[in-house]
């Protein structure tokens, strides 16, 4: 019941900046599209992330993943799986659907290398070879990011 | 990968104790410590010092929200215990009553100036008005059975949370020498006082106390040579009407204490 009133408080309350919202009728499943930032190797991808909302949300955060697939040192290449810190130890109450979108969008700028779940992308960063990693990420963005791929 | 395992083993600590221990156990007296303390001779020789000064104790959850949950409770119980007198002014629970009411009112706009969203507290604000509304007409028992529903118990949780953080955010100049480990109060309300189950230290203490403007008295047990346990009070300075949260501590745990009625 509180997780009903704070997801449609949500779904009233959420900005322009992102195309998010609940799936069908089901406010447990969203989607957001985001557009990946011009100062990353993800500029004009078009992105699109899902949130599975748990029963005890807020306490607990939602699951999110990408749909489109993404060369991301914090991104399970198969699975789209996120490693974010405040989708695990760090989440709070005080976040929502719509801060983890930014926060989403602030990972594609600043990958994190240490604890990667794309090990290919999390070692051409450690090793510094940021010109391998900038264009396998370009590469995937322009397979499967760009407008005229998304169905 | 490494990460995941660990996350995943502290939330099966997190399940034992959950399991094992209730949000808050009946109010009970010293016994039980001398059990647990058997074999421990300096936290044994307090216990006598603590039975003069308190009829009892309620132990809570070891889950890492014990501060902040029992102070919560123990707020809202002496107000329950006290339900005759607040419509007397010139009691302390009635001040301490309308002081409450009115600084949750004023809270949305001390959140939002510290930055969080309102889709984020309102609920929070909202259920801990309604539960301080209904204070002249609640028992014990009812707030009781609240700390039994894991959601109510951390919607009173999360509040302190966030005033906590509100509180620390907004007096960056003043306490960001405070926090170790972290550049700056905002990493630090981020990562040790926004999220569930993270532990209270000395400084969201102060916190917590200076922001709500109510005394806690602490009674710190530990591995000192006394016969005494040693009493801290917060905040530091106190003008407020004669009201007081009292808990022990013990090593990485707080409970509440009941005083003698003298």
């Amino acid at each position: 019941m509180a997780t009903r009133t704070r997801l449609l408080r949500e779904l009233k309350g959420k900005t322009e900046e992102f195309s998010l919202n609940n799936v069908g009728d089901d406010l447990m499943i969203w989607q957001a599209i985001i557009q990946g930032p011009s100062d990353s190797p993800y500029a004009d991808g078009k992105f699109t992330i899902e949130f599975r909302v748990p029963e005890n949300y807020p306490f607990a955060p939602p699951k999110a993943r990408f749909i489109t697939r993404i060369f991301h040192p914090n991104v399970h290449f198969d699975t789209g799986d996120i490693c974010l810190d405040v989708l695990k130890s760090d989440w709070s109450p005080a976040w929502s659907l719509e801060a983890l979108c930014r926060a989403i969008v602030a990972l594609l700028s600043a990958p994190n290398a240490d604890s990667p779940l794309n090990c290919d992308a999390g070692n051409m960063i450690r090793a510094g070879d940021m010109r391998a990693y900038n264009s396998m990420a370009r590469m995937y963005t322009i397979e499967f990011a760009q407008e005229r791929n998304l169905n | 990968m490494e990460d995941f395992s660990i996350i995943k083993q502290q939330d099966e600590i997190l399940r034992e104790i959950e399991e094992r221990q209730p949000m808050f156990t009946p109010v009970q007296d010293f016994s039980s410590l001398e059990v647990e303390y058997a074999s421990n001779p300096p936290f044994q020789a307090k216990i006598p010092y603590l039975q003069s000064k308190y009829s009892g104790f309620r132990r809570t959850r070891g889950d890492g929200n014990c501060f902040y949950r029992s102070f919560i409770f123990s707020l809202f119980e002496q107000l329950i215990q006290n339900k005759s007198h607040l419509s007397n002014p010139d009691s302390p629970y009635s001040q301490i009553y309308s002081a409450i009411k009115q600084k949750v009112l004023d809270s949305g706009d001390i959140l939002n100036a510290a930055g969080f969203l309102p889709i984020c507290y309102e609920d929070f604000i909202d259920m801990i008005s309604a539960k301080l509304e209904m204070i002249p007409t609640t028992e014990i028992s009812q707030l009781e059975d609240d700390f039994k529903d894991k959601i109510i118990a951390d919607t009173y949780v999360m509040y302190t949370r966030f005033i906590v953080s509100a509180f620390l955010r907004l007096h960056a100049d003043e306490y960001s020498g405070f926090v170790e480990g972290y550049p700056d109060i905002v990493s630090f309300c981020n990562s040790e006082v926004d999220p569930m189950n993270r532990e209270c230290e000395q400084l969201q203490i102060i916190a917590m106390t200076e922001a709500f403007q109510i005394k806690a008295e602490i009674e710190y047990m530990d591995r000192n040579d006394r016969t005494e346990t040693t009493l801290m009070s917060f905040p530091f300075e106190y003008t407020g009407p004669d009201f007081k949260i009292h808990m022990l501590y013990r090593p990485g745990h707080y409970d509440i204490l009941y005083p003698n009625r003298s």
